[in-house]
């Protein structure tokens, strides 16, 4: 799997995570399958998961924030999630975590990044999937230990948290098929 | 009756937008710049403040501000 990531020095417009977005995928479907940005189609599937026309085994998927864009490139489905870390929102926990998850979240050393690990692991999950909305979060649960991946209870799902931008949290998340593991490769590109 | 005034307030603390730009027809992840945490946040708070229960198989089928109206509507006081 190929990460390319793109921090914003600032807080980015709507239509400049759109500009950035675009721009990540292009170098991302480049650098790991050779496609050349002319050769870019897209279309999308019933819930709206974008995907590239013609290339069944080419596998992709973006997230943006006010902080960051980040597009996930690989062989095999996948979701991606970034969130800056910010203030907590209690009506989300409420909602989409756990008894057991909230209680982590609280007892975390930064809850606010801990809330957002659990969040945009979950998301990455939805995502993964390719059923938007429909689904319901509270059902993907995890267990997040210092080392280690995540723990969840989606055994089809392998996870991954990128940490290194103290700025934002970004889940991974892949399909597995036969169990094979997924190594990623994170790139980092100007804005 | 309706809710709209009340999902415009809540909206409002999670998009950076004047009131004149929400109205029923308003798609919050579309027209806001809105993203399904916010929208999940938005949900949440409704169903604190309301009273009301909002499933989540229902969220995807509410897009604009008035389908979101119109649901808890017709559950408000069950």
């Amino acid at each position: 799997m190929t990460v390319m990531v793109a921090q914003c020095p600032g807080e980015a417009s709507a239509s400049e995570q759109r500009d950035a977005a675009q721009r990540l995928l292009r170098l991302g479907l480049e650098r790991a399958f050779g496609v050349r940005p002319t050769e870019i189609e897209l279309e999308r599937n019933s819930f709206g998961k974008p995907r590239l026309r013609g290339r069944p085994g080419v596998h992709f998927n973006i997230a943006h924030c006010r902080r960051a864009v980040v597009v996930l490139v690989a062989d095999r489905p996948v979701g991606v999630d970034v969130e800056a870390v910010r203030g907590r929102d209690a009506y989300v926990a409420a909602r989409c975590f756990d008894a057991s998850e909230r209680v982590r979240v609280e007892a975390a050393a930064d809850p606010d990044r801990e809330f957002f690990r659990y969040w945009t692991l979950k998301e990455s999950y939805v995502k993964a999937l390719g059923c938007g909305l429909s689904y319901p979060v509270r059902d993907v649960r995890f267990v997040l230990s210092p080392d280690g991946e995540p723990e969840s209870n989606k055994p089809q799902a392998g996870f991954r948290l990128v940490e290194e931008f103290p700025a934002v949290v970004i889940a991974l998340c892949w399909l597995r098929h036969g169990g094979r593991s997924a190594q990623s490769d994170l790139v980092q590109v100007e804005w | 009756m309706n809710m709209l005034p009340i999902i415009t307030t809540v909206v409002r603390e999670y998009a950076d937008v004047p009131e004149s730009a929400i109205n029923r027809d308003t798609d919050p992840l579309r027209d806001l710049n809105l993203t399904s945490y916010d929208l999940m946040g938005i949900i949440g708070r409704l169903e604190s403040e309301l009273g009301v229960s909002v499933a989540e198989r229902d969220v995807r089928h509410l897009v604009t501000l008035g389908d979101l109206d119109d649901y808890i509507m017709a559950r408000v006081g069950r």
